[in-house]
Formats: structure tokens, C-alpha cells, sequence
């Protein structure tokens, strides 16, 4: 059960110091909760099967100005044979509602576009004992996730591969062997004037003589019944059925680690373009959209997890293409690095022994 | 036809959440028992402009989607595996 008794809202000020006012968030506590839960995985402090069931959200009180202002969040998770793990969150996690309440100024013409706000973020104690919306009554208890951990040796990995972007020390490790990135390039190349992708598939491993926990794609599954256009691509219910069928076809106990997806140019011609707008060009240096971050958080959704996107330069052939890949980190998603594993190489060499959890 | 109550795992899309459910009705519908599931199972139920997601119930014994309105005692039995499935687009709105 998740222990989250609090309320949350951003108070938010002109650069003059003006006051705005307040606006009451929906704290969304799941890519937190996911975070801590990998974290204290790549620590040895939990197993696969602690899962996040027996867990507190509790507000960090700002050491200066004290209640109900806020500098983030604490997450803890019990463990069945530790004392479990705690993480802290900034109000840094809070970005996208403050985002997302400066446009609502600007729309209500409360603040100029080219204002520029800050925010703070408030805590208060969800007394209100709201009547819940009828549901469904049955009694439910965590079961084990459809997930195997692979004991090998980090660095054989590492070894094997080159570094493209780059990885900080919070983020796991993830390694791409270059054939699949190649694979998605040929699909994206082949579509052209409309978005494709689909499904990176793997394993995740432990080493626990670092300890490290990380991921290794072996396999992308492209999207079938899914529904595309140059600026859109949707994946429909069959889509997953799809990708579970070809992962249940293969047998060798892989879970789903990634996705991808392509930008294709939407009426922009690059090479007509100068070289300084596209440099800075999101178009064609890789972007995650809104419906992108929520597609992440809604199928996605272990801190593990990745999207790689690639961005398709209209030069007239078509030919250029930016991989970027984007990853859960203390419970956001932002753009970051990952390992390049060279063809020819087989994966297998650090693997030690496959456990299932548990 | 089942008029006894089920018991049923029911999971996101990748497996990696699962949770079993026990003495669930079999007069819901799946629409009704996907709608109580989402809470549990923590998963988003709106986009990020607020519109509900559609999610839909994969038997997995059967291979197929539920229909919405499909009771749960005639497309269940005791020990099936239920897997939420939502539409999602990928979309090149920029921020």
C-alpha cells in the first residue's frame, strides 16, 4: 500500500516578486515510487519481488521558510529483509505542472509571453474525506512482475561498446547493440512520410560485485496495427498484443525495455535551411513531445525504461538521421546517454546465470 | 457462465506490474472492472491535455480483447490473466 496523505500546489511569482497565486497539482507519485524502487534495486537493498506495494510519500519541509512550503519530496520503501530504501525528490519533479500553469497564465492574459516566472511548491494534509467514486469491490495483493534478472559481468559489456551521449552516474546503463539501431534506422528510412516504431525488447542484468543493475536491448519488435501519419503514430491495443506475441514467440524471457519511434519533417525542407536554425532545429536534433512523455509514463513506466527517437534531416534523400535516446531519471524524463554495442559480438560472454524472482 | 465470484491477475501492457484480484464480481462488466483496475494497477488514466485514455481487457487464455460491455462471469474464468491495454499516440507536438 502507498502511504500518501498530502496535497500538493505551486505558488508561482513574477521575477519582480510579484505573487500569482496558487494552483493545486496532482502529484502523480508513480515515477517516484519507480525511481526509489530501482535505486535501491542497483543497490542490492531490494529484489525484484519487493516491488513498490509497502511505501510513504512524505514532504520534505523547506529549511528556511518551514510548512507548507516545500524543497521536494521523500519516498521510502519497505523491504521484506532490509531496512529498505529512501530517496529524496526536488520540486524539480513539480516542473511540468509549473509549465504547464505559466501557459494557463498567458492564456487567461495574467502574464506576457515573455515573462519568465518562478514557483514554489506547497505541501498541506489531504484531510478532506472525500465520498471515493464507486468502484468495483475485490480484494487485491502485488504479485510478482513478469521480469527475470540476468547475474553477469558489467564490464564485459561496457568492454564490447562505445559510449554515444552521455550516461551520469544516476542513470542505469543501458546498451544498444548497433545492429538494432541500424534495424530502426532502415524501418524510419523506408517510411519516410510517415512516423514508425515499435518495441525494444531485453533483459535486464545485475553485477553485483559494482553493484549495478543494467539493461541490455536484444531485439526491437516494430509496431504492427499501429495507426501512422507524418505526425502521429498510434499504438492500439493489437499493437501490444502484438509485441507480447513475438516476445512469447522468441522464448528467451525478455521484457519490454524500450520503445522508438520516428519524427519525419512535417513540410520542412532542411537543406533550404540555414546552418545555425538547424543546428538548434528540434526537428532535427530529436525532441520528446508531451503525448511522447505521456506515452512514456503510461506503458513505460519502470524507471529502467527508455525511448529512443529518431529525427529524419529532409536533404533530399532523405539519408540523415539523429538517434537520441530519453530515460527516467529521479523520476522525470530527460534526454541521456547510452552504450553502443558493436556488431558481431554476441551479448552472452558476461552472462553468469538467469534467476527468475521470485 | 459463472455466477461465483472470480479470482483473476490482472496486469499492464508489459507484465511488469501484476497484481491478483480475488472475489471479483461476475455481474461487472470488463469496462467497469478495467475502470477500478487503473487506480490499483497505477497506471495513467488521461493524456496530458486530460482526455481519458481507452483502455481495453486482454484475456490471455482466450487471445482476445473484451468487449466493453461483456459481463465478467461469461468472458472469465477463475485463474484468468486480464492485461490492460491502452491507445496511446506518439505525437510531434512541440513543447
Amino acid at each position: 500500500m502507498v502511504t500518501n496523505r498530502y496535497k500538493y500546489a505551486i505558488e508561482m511569482y513574477r521575477d519582480d516578486g510579484t505573487n500569482l497565486g496558487q494552483v493545486p497539482v496532482e502529484m502523480d507519485p508513480q515515477p517516484a515510487l519507480e525511481w526509489t524502487w530501482l535505486t535501491g534495486l542497483r543497490r542490492n537493498k531490494l529484489e525484484l519481488s519487493d516491488g513498490t506495494g509497502s511505501s510513504a510519500v512524505l514532504p520534505v519541509w523547506h529549511r528556511e521558510v518551514g510548512e507548507p512550503y516545500i524543497e521536494g519530496f521523500r519516498v521510502t520503501i519497505l523491504s521484506d529483509e532490509d531496512d529498505g530504501i529512501t530517496e529524496d525528490f526536488s520540486t524539480l519533479y513539480f516542473k511540468r505542472e509549473a509549465d504547464q500553469a505559466r501557459l494557463n497564465l498567458i492564456a487567461s492574459k495574467r502574464l506576457r509571453k515573455d515573462e519568465t516566472v518562478r514557483y514554489v511548491t506547497l505541501a498541506f494534509l489531504n484531510d478532506a474525506h472525500a465520498m471515493p467514486a464507486a468502484r468495483p469491490q475485490f480484494k487485491t495483493r502485488e504479485a510478482p512482475p513478469d521480469i527475470r534478472i540476468v547475474e553477469s559481468d558489467f564490464g564485459s559489456f561496457v568492454n564490447r561498446s562505445q559510449l554515444e551521449g552521455e550516461v551520469t552516474t544516476e542513470d542505469i546503463p543501458i546498451v544498444i547493440p548497433r545492429r538494432i539501431l541500424d534495424e530502426t534506422r532502415e524501418l524510419a528510412l523506408a517510411s519516410r512520410d510517415k512516423e514508425t516504431g515499435g518495441v525494444l525488447i531485453g533483459h535486464l542484468h545485475r553485477d553485483r560485485t559494482v553493484p549495478e543493475v543494467f539493461v541490455e536491448v536484444t531485439a526491437q519488435i516494430k509496431a504492427a496495427h499501429a495507426v501512422a501519419d507524418a505526425a502521429r503514430l498510434t499504438f492500439t491495443p493489437d499493437t501490444w498484443s502484438a509485441v507480447q506475441a513475438a516476445v512469447d514467440l522468441r522464448g528467451e524471457g525478455e521484457t519490454w525495455v524500450a520503445w522508438w519511434h520516428s519524427h519525419v519533417p512535417v513540410g520542412v525542407s532542411c537543406k533550404d535551411c540555414p546552418e545555425e536554425k538547424r543546428a538548434v532545429c528540434p526537428l532535427v536534433n530529436g525532441f520528446f513531445s508531451q503525448d511522447d512523455r505521456q506515452l512514456h509514463r503510461t506503458v513505460f513506466f519502470k524507471a529502467f525504461a527508455s525511448a529512443l527517437t529518431l529525427s529524419l534531416k529532409d536533404e533530399g534523400d532523405g539519408s540523415e538521421i539523429t538517434h537520441k535516446l530519453y530515460g527516467w531519471r529521479h523520476g522525470v524524463i530527460e534526454p541521456r546517454g547510452f552504450y553502443v554495442l558493436n556488431n558481431g559480438l554476441s551479448t552472452s560472454g558476461g552472462e553468469r546465470h538467469a534467476e527468475r524472482q521470485p | 457462465m459463472s455466477n461465483t465470484l472470480l479470482d483473476l491477475v490482472v496486469s499492464d501492457t508489459s507484465r511488469q506490474r501484476v497484481k491478483s484480484i480475488e472475489e471479483v464480481s461476475p455481474d461487472y462488466t470488463a469496462a467497469e472492472l478495467v475502470q477500478g483496475l487503473l487506480q490499483e494497477l497505477g497506471l495513467a488514466t488521461h493524456d496530458h491535455s486530460g482526455r481519458s485514455y481507452s483502455y481495453h481487457a486482454f484475456n490471455r487464455r482466450e487471445a482476445r480483447h473484451l468487449g466493453a460491455n461483456e459481463r465478467i462471469g461469461d468472458a472469465c474464468e477463475t485463474g484468468d490473466w486480464l492485461v490492460l491495454q491502452p491507445e496511446v499516440n506518439a505525437a510531434q507536438g512541440l513543447e
